[in-house]
């Protein structure tokens, strides 16, 4: 337990401490880790964006499934296309659709699961219903089904694959409201007369916090593959246009004699992905004052 | 003499839990009644003592005055308005006027929160805008509960119990309450720290001129804070009276039994408890009759009679203040001698 001595300590020494914690809080090694590998995917797209060693789709009969080499760093595929170049210009593709679904998927989650998680009711009832209903069927087919309502294009995929996500993120958000809202510092925070938005943002949305970041960095993972999936049915962004799941997919048939092909796409994935989960990971516990005391003697409950 | 202000007033409030619950059919129980028919009254100033044991409806009371749970009938007023009746600003502010103070310290302040957070929330309610006019709220209020400015940066984890009760008031007096309604504010602080817990409430009734309403199970604690005591027992009021008549002439046998389950502190003390018997909750659902009598000591003395069993005896008035719900309330004091005999202590 806290000595009442520890506590008593001199303002100058305790905001020393406080700083210090702090710091080492934001600057933990697996935000700084995992936001390089993200700075090193986002940058190798926004280069690609203006630059890329060859044309992404330009064919080269000569170097037909030429192996990794000076000239093609990861090598070519059966249209002697440069792979390296190809993935370049595919990132933009995978990393903006699949941001932007999971960052609309987030928005609209969030909303429905506060809405259903704090005012509860006829609202929970009947929106939880719904989404328990579109949680029944596997996201990939509700997005497929959305494609093809909404015709193949880069938006429509992104537009389906935030449906297909958003019944996930509120279902997870109202869970963690409902837990928070029964705590004794709700109940206080309502008896002192705040606004219910206030009460919200002050001590409902911080213990989500941590959830969405753990959330969102699961769903860019696989919005990177769904969209790649949607590709695959030939609902996605259509060949001969990269992205990194299409390359991927392709690459898959000629795994045993040109293995450059899907290790080479999927690196990129596996770095992305990578760098988004160990950042969210850190970034988890910079959010926790609790963490940033290491190991600190945290008593759930009183002496009764 | 002039009557002293009131400033609730409870009119037969009961209330049931479960029950209505059944949308899809699956909880048809006929639901527990945490207070029945309970009337009462909070006057200007004074310290309320509201004592019982666990599941007796003490909490349950204290939820219904801080406006967190509805009674299912009767009604509550507040300086003379139907609390419940209240809507929209009318009710913030009412929320704000009476103020609660939590059992467990760990769990009533929000761990991500700093000190200052909180406390400039209260102030936010209150209608202090953020500057100069928080900053001078805020140094008048940290002495008032013993807080200094070098904590406010901190978390709550970085506290020990005692400090966090009082951070806890202070919250609760940043919009400035005119009630206080304290829910084992000491249970689960250790016994030294109670005491300077216990100092700080009475030095903010008297510099503040608050109401409190003290929910305790410990008598000590509503023996050192209260001027009166009301004695709850499954959600009906037993007995209620100034603190000697309560701790030293009480008219109930269930208060004679709480006032003699209470440690001494000296183990070579006497301690006679022939009244200690059968549990807190009801084997079965109750059948009518006084809601004691099932544990009642006094009933044999008096050779059980049917009365006991079939009529739930009115609150009824015995001396000024002084008020119990017993059949033979006027016969406890002397039969609660004749029980003490040593010779029946050990049967």
């Amino acid at each position: 337990m806290t000595a009442p001595a520890a506590s008593a300590a001199t303002p100058v020494t305790a905001q020393r401490r406080r700083g210090t914690l702090r710091s080492r809080g934001l600057l933990n090694g697996r935000v700084v880790f995992g936001g390089t590998l993200l700075f090193i995917v986002v940058a190798v797209a926004v280069v690609g964006l203006v630059w890329t060693p060859y044309p992404a789709d330009a064919t080269n009969l000569q170097a037909r499934f030429a192996a990794p080499q000076w000239l093609h760093l990861i090598g070519t595929d059966e249209l002697g296309r440069d792979i390296l170049s190809r993935a370049m210009v595919g990132a933009q593709t995978s990393l903006i659709i699949s941001a932007c679904a999971v960052g609309i998927a987030a928005a609209i989650g969030t909303v429905i699961g506060f809405l259903t998680g704090y005012m509860r009711g006829v609202i929970d009832i009947v929106l939880s219903r719904v989404i328990d209903a579109m949680l029944a069927v596997p996201a990939l087919v509700v997005a497929l089904g959305i494609v093809a309502m909404l015709g193949a294009s880069a938006t429509s995929v992104t537009v389906a694959l935030a449906v297909a996500y958003t019944p996930q993120f509120s279902r997870v958000f109202r869970g963690v409201v409902v837990a928070a809202r029964d705590q004794t510092y709700v109940e206080a925070s309502r008896g002192l007369g705040l606004p219910a938005i206030v009460v919200v943002v002050k001590d409902l949305l911080p213990p989500v916090l941590p959830i969405m970041v753990v959330q969102v960095t699961t769903s860019l993972a696989w919005g990177i593959l769904d969209e790649a999936s949607l590709g695959f049915l030939g609902l996605g962004v259509q060949p001969p246009a990269p992205s990194w799941g299409s390359l991927l997919i392709e690459g898959r048939q000629y795994m045993y004699d040109a293995p450059w092909l899907p290790i080479g796409a999927g690196a990129f994935v596996v770095v992305a992905v990578l760098g988004v989960n160990i950042l969210g990971d850190g970034l988890r516990d910079v959010l926790d004052p609790r963490a940033w005391t290491r190991r600190h003697s945290y008593r759930k409950g009183g002496a009764k | 003499m002039t009557k002293p202000e009131v400033v609730f007033r409870l009119e037969s409030v009961t209330k049931e839990f479960g029950g209505f619950r059944g949308l899809l059919g699956l909880n048809r129980s006929a639901g527990v009644r945490a207070l029945d028919d309970v009337n009462l009254e909070l006057r200007r100033g004074e310290v309320l003592g509201l004592v019982g044991e666990s599941g007796s409806g003490k909490t349950t009371l204290g939820r219904i005055l801080v406006g967190s749970e509805r009674a299912t009938s009767g009604q509550v007023w507040f300086e003379g308005t139907h609390a419940e009746a209240l809507r929209g600003r009318a009710l913030r502010n009412f929320r704000k006027s009476v103020q609660m103070v939590f059992q467990n310290p760990f769990t009533s302040l929000n761990p991500r929160r700093t000190v200052r957070d909180v406390l400039h929330s209260g102030f936010a309610a209150r209608g202090l805008p953020p500057g100069a006019a928080r900053a001078a709220a805020m140094a008048e209020l940290l002495p008032k509960v013993g807080l200094s400015e070098a904590m406010l940066d901190r978390y709550p984890h970085e506290f020990s119990g005692g400090q966090r009760q009082r951070i806890v008031l202070a919250r609760a007096l940043t919009v400035e309450p005119s009630v206080l309604v304290a829910d084992e504010p000491v249970s689960a602080l250790d016994v030294s720290i109670q005491a300077q817990i216990l100092n700080l409430f009475l030095s903010l009734r008297r510099d503040l001129k608050l109401s409190i309403v003290m929910i305790t199970h410990d008598l000590r604690v509503a023996n050192f804070l209260s001027d009166r005591i009301a004695v709850l027992y499954r959600g009906r009021l037993v007995e209620i009276g100034t603190r000697e008549q309560i701790m030293e002439h009480s008219r109930h046998p269930y208060t004679r039994m709480l006032l003699s389950a209470a440690p001494t502190g000296d183990p070579d003390a006497p301690h006679h408890r022939p009244w200690l018997a059968g549990d807190a909750t009801p084997a079965g659902p109750m059948s009518g009759g006084c809601v004691f009598h099932d544990r009642c000591w006094l009933r044999k003395i008096v050779k059980d009679p049917d009365r006991c069993a079939t009529v739930q005896p009115p609150l009824t008035g015995l001396e000024e203040e002084h008020m119990a719900a017993c059949h033979f309330a006027e016969q406890t004091p002397a039969a609660a001698e004749v029980s003490l005999v040593p010779g029946e202590a050990s049967a």
